[in-house]
C-alpha cells in the first residue's frame, strides 16, 4: 500500500509560541518497503509515524494510503483505518497488563467485530506466527521482553496489516532480543509484504532497511 | 468487555455498587413500607367490608374528617332516620341490605362475669344484616332479634385478658352491664310507689337504683378503621328495649301540682312510656352496595332520594384522603431514600473519573488498535451503566431477602392478632423494574462526563501518558 506524504506540517502550541514538530515533510514509501526513519530526539520521528498511522492528523499538507487522503478524515475513518491497514509496535510494548498474551492479541479484533471462536482462533494463530504459541495464557507481567515484544507484534499482525509501523521496537531490549525482534519482523514483512516503518536510533536496524528517513527539526535531511 | 474491567477492579466496583445497593434498598424499602401500608389498610377495610359501605347521615351538612366520627348520636339538625326511610333507601338499585345505627344510652359500665373491673360501656346497635355484618376474630355476627347477646370489639377482649390465641375462649362468656342510676328500660320493673306518707327518700332511692344486666358474648369484631376503640354492639332489637324510658307521673290536675312543688305525697299516678328509637330515629344509617364500583352511585342516589336532604360519606372520600396521606408520605420517603442514590451516583463519577485517568494509556492502545471514540465512549458509559444495574439487582435482591423474612415475622404476627391476611409486604413489579432501571439510568448519567472525557482523549497523548 503505496504512502505518499506532501508537505506535511504539524504545529503544537507550546505556551505562547507555535512550534512545527513537522515542518513540510515530503516523502513516498512504496508498497511492501522496509523504512527506518532515524533522527535525535524531539526531531518529530514519533509524530511522523503517528501521522502515517492515522494516530494523529497533520495540521496542514496531505497524506495519501493508497491514493486515498487520511489527513482530514473522521475519526471513524480513521479507526477503521488504523484497525484493519496499521498495525502499530511499542518500545514500552503497551500490553494491557491484566490480560493474557492472547487476548491481548484478540484486542483489536474486537474492534474489527470478529466472533469470539473466530478471535480467538486468528489470535492463537499471531502468536503461533511469532513462536509464542505456548505462552498464551500467560500475562505480559510473567514474560520477558522480549516475549512481551512479540505478543505486541503478534497483536499488530491480527488484522492482516499492510503497514507495521514499529517506534522504537527494541529500545528496551538487549541486543540479542533486538536482533531476533527485528529479524521477526523483517520475516514476517516478507512473508506478507507488509509495509514496515520502523523508527530506530540504531544503525544496525537502519542497515538493514530499504531506505532510511533522516529527520531533523521536522525536516527531512537526508535519504538513503 | 465492560464487565471483565469492573471484575479487574473488584473492589473498587464493589464498593462503588454498594453505594448503589444502599441506595437502592433504602428506596425499595421505604416506597414498599408505604406501599404495603396502603395496601394491607385497603386489604382490611375490603375485609371489613367498608369499601361497599355508604353511611347515611340524617343531613347533607359537610363532616370533617376521613372516618366523619362525632355524629352519631342525636341532637343532629335534619330528617328523623326511621324505618320507612329504610324501606326507600332498600328500593334503590343495587342496595344489598340496610342497617339503622344508633349509640345506646343507658348502660354504664360492663365487666366480665367473675371479674371485678369494671369499663366504661359504650354500646352501638346496628340492624342484624349484611350492611352491618363485620368481620370476626372469633364467633359470629347476629342473628335476626337477638337481645342479651354482644359483639365485642378486640379493644374489649384485650381488656377482658383474651388475647390473640385464645380469644375464641371468650365466646359464650357473659358480661354484666350496670345500668345508669334510674334507669327505667329493659328488664326493670317499676316499683310500685308507695301510698302513704311522705316518699321523697322513696323516689330518692328510685333515682340512684342501678340494675345489673347480663349479655352473652357471641362474637369479636375485627379491629380496623372506626372498630379499634372501646365498643361494644348490640342489635338494634334489644336497643329498642333498652331505650324505653318508663316513669311515673301523676295522674290528673291535682297531682301534677303538688308535684311541680316538690311534694312527695302519695297520689294516684300512672306508668308512662316512651320509646326514644321510635322518638329521635336511627343515629344514621349504614347502607351496603353490591360492589365497589357501584358504592359511589348508590350514595348519589341516597342523596337525591325524594330531596329529603340526606347526607353520605362514601369510603371514596375516605381513600381519597388516604391515598393522599400516602402519596405525600410515599414522596416524601422515596426522596429521603434518593438522596442515598444521588450520593452513590456520586461515588459512581468519581470511580469512572478515576478510572479515566489509571487507564488513559490502556485508552491509548484500544485507539491505536482500531477502537473509535463512540467505541471508547460506549466502554465506559456501559461500565458506569453496569455498575448502577448490578446495584439495582443486588438491592432488588436484598428487597426480596428482606421480604421473605418480614413476612415470616410478618405472619406470625399477623396470626397472633387473628388478622386475616397472610405475606402482607409484597413490593409491587413496577417498583422493582423500576428501581432497577431507574439504577441503571443513574449509572448511564452519572458514567457519561467519564466517558466523554476519556473519548476525547487524544491517543497520541493516551499512550505517551505514564
Amino acid at each position: 500500500m503505496p504512502i505518499e506524504l506532501q508537505s506535511i506540517i504539524k504545529t503544537y502550541r507550546m505556551g505562547s509560541e507555535n512550534f512545527n514538530a513537522l515542518d513540510g515533510i515530503t516523502a513516498t514509501i512504496k508498497d511492501g518497503e522496509f523504512i527506518a526513519i532515524m533522527g535525535p530526539s524531539g526531531s518529530g520521528k514519533s509524530t511522523l509515524a503517528n501521522i502515517i498511522g492515522g494516530l494523529d492528523t497533520p495540521s496542514s499538507g496531505k497524506i495519501f494510503v493508497n491514493k486515498e487522503d487520511i489527513s482530514r478524515a473522521w475519526d471513524r475513518a480513521l479507526s477503521h483505518y488504523r484497525n484493519k491497514k496499521v498495525g502499530f509496535v511499542f518500545q514500552t510494548f503497551n500490553l494491557q497488563p491484566h490480560y493474557t498474551a492472547l487476548e491481548n492479541v484478540m484486542l483489536p479484533l474486537i474492534f474489527s467485530k470478529v466472533r469470539l471462536r473466530a478471535r480467538k482462533k486468528k489470535a492463537v494463530a499471531c502468536l503461533e506466527a511469532v513462536g509464542l504459541g505456548d505462552r498464551m495464557k500467560h500475562k505480559p507481567g510473567e514474560l520477558s521482553g522480549g516475549q512481551r515484544q512479540r505478543v505486541s507484534i503478534a497483536r499488530s499482525l491480527a488484522n492482516n496489516p499492510e503497514i507495521i509501523i514499529a517506534d522504537e521496537p527494541t529500545g528496551n531490549l538487549d541486543s540479542k532480543r533486538s536482533t531476533e525482534i527485528i529479524a521477526l519482523l523483517k520475516k514476517l514483512r516478507e512473508e506478507k509484504n507488509i509495509t514496515l516503518i520502523i523508527i530506530t536510533h540504531d544503525m544496525n536496524i537502519a542497515h538493514q532497511a530499504d531506505r532510511v528517513i533522516y529527520i531533523q527539526d521536522g525536516k527531512i535531511k537526508k535519504a538513503r | 468487555m465492560a464487565l471483565g474491567n469492573l471484575w479487574r477492579r473488584k473492589l473498587r466496583s464493589f464498593l462503588t455498587i454498594i453505594a448503589v445497593v444502599i441506595g437502592a434498598v433504602a428506596v425499595l424499602t421505604l416506597t414498599t413500607l408505604v406501599v404495603t401500608a396502603s395496601s394491607v389498610f385497603m386489604k382490611q377495610l375490603d375485609a371489613m367490608g367498608i369499601l361497599t359501605q355508604v353511611t347515611v347521615t340524617p343531613s347533607n351538612v359537610e363532616v370533617q374528617g376521613p372516618f366523619g366520627g362525632g355524629f352519631m348520636g342525636d341532637g343532629e339538625e335534619g330528617i328523623k332516620l326511621d324505618d320507612t326511610i329504610i324501606e326507600k333507601i332498600e328500593k334503590i338499585p343495587h342496595v344489598v341490605a340496610v342497617s339503622g345505627q344508633t349509640y345506646v344510652r343507658g348502660f354504664k359500665s360492663v365487666r366480665l362475669e367473675g371479674t371485678e373491673k369494671k369499663f366504661s360501656a359504650q354500646l352501638q346497635a346496628n340492624h342484624a344484616n349484611k350492611a352491618s355484618d363485620g368481620t370476626m376474630v372469633a364467633g359470629r355476627n347476629f342473628l335476626q332479634g337477638e337481645k342479651n347477646k354482644v359483639i365485642i370489639g378486640q379493644w374489649y377482649a384485650k381488656k377482658f385478658g383474651f388475647e390473640e390465641k385464645n380469644i375464641a375462649n371468650i365466646i359464650g362468656k357473659k358480661v354484666i352491664f350496670t345500668t345508669e342510676e334510674g334507669f327505667s328500660g329493659y328488664g326493670v320493673d317499676l316499683a310500685q310507689p308507695p301510698q302513704e306518707g311522705n316518699n321523697k327518700e322513696w323516689w330518692e332511692e328510685q333515682n340512684k337504683k342501678t340494675y345489673d344486666i347480663e349479655a352473652e358474648i357471641v362474637g369479636v369484631l375485627m379491629s380496623g378503621p372506626g372498630t379499634d376503640g372501646p365498643e361494644i354492639y348490640i342489635t338494634m332489637d334489644w336497643a329498642h328495649d333498652i331505650m324505653i324510658r318508663r316513669w311515673w307521673e301523676a295522674d290528673g290536675e291535682a297531682g301534677k301540682e303538688q308535684e311541680k312543688k316538690g311534694i312527695y305525697e302519695p297520689w294516684p299516678m300512672i306508668i308512662v312510656t316512651e320509646d326514644e328509637l321510635d322518638k329521635r330515629g336511627y343515629g344514621m344509617l349504614i347502607v351496603r352496595a353490591d360492589s365497589t364500583q357501584t358504592v359511589v352511585g348508590v350514595a348519589s342516589d341516597i342523596e337525591k332520594l325524594e330531596n329529603l336532604g340526606l347526607g353520605t360519606i362514601t369510603p371514596q372520600d375516605m381513600l381519597d384522603e388516604l391515598q393522599k396521606i400516602f402519596t405525600v408520605l410515599g414522596v416524601i420517603l422515596t426522596a429521603i431514600g434518593g438522596i442515598s442514590l444521588a450520593v452513590a451516583s456520586l461515588g459512581i463519577i468519581n470511580t469512572m473519573v478515576m478510572a479515566t485517568y489509571e487507564r488513559t494509556r490502556e485508552i491509548g492502545v484500544m485507539r491505536a488498535c482500531g477502537a473509535r471514540r463512540s467505541t471508547i465512549r460506549n466502554l465506559f458509559t456501559m461500565e458506569a451503566s453496569l455498575i448502577g444495574f448490578l446495584g439495582g439487582m443486588i438491592g432488588v435482591g436484598i428487597l426480596f431477602g428482606m421480604v421473605k423474612i418480614g413476612n415470616i415475622y410478618g405472619n406470625q404476627f399477623l396470626e397472633e392478632q387473628n388478622i386475616p391476611l397472610q405475606n402482607i409486604i409484597d413490593p409491587p413489579l413496577w417498583l422493582t423494574l423500576g428501581v432497577i432501571g431507574f439504577t441503571t439510568i443513574i449509572g448511564t448519567i452519572a458514567g457519561l462526563y467519564p466517558a466523554f472525557r476519556a473519548a476525547r482523549l487524544n491517543p497520541v497523548d493516551a499512550l505517551r501518558h505514564e
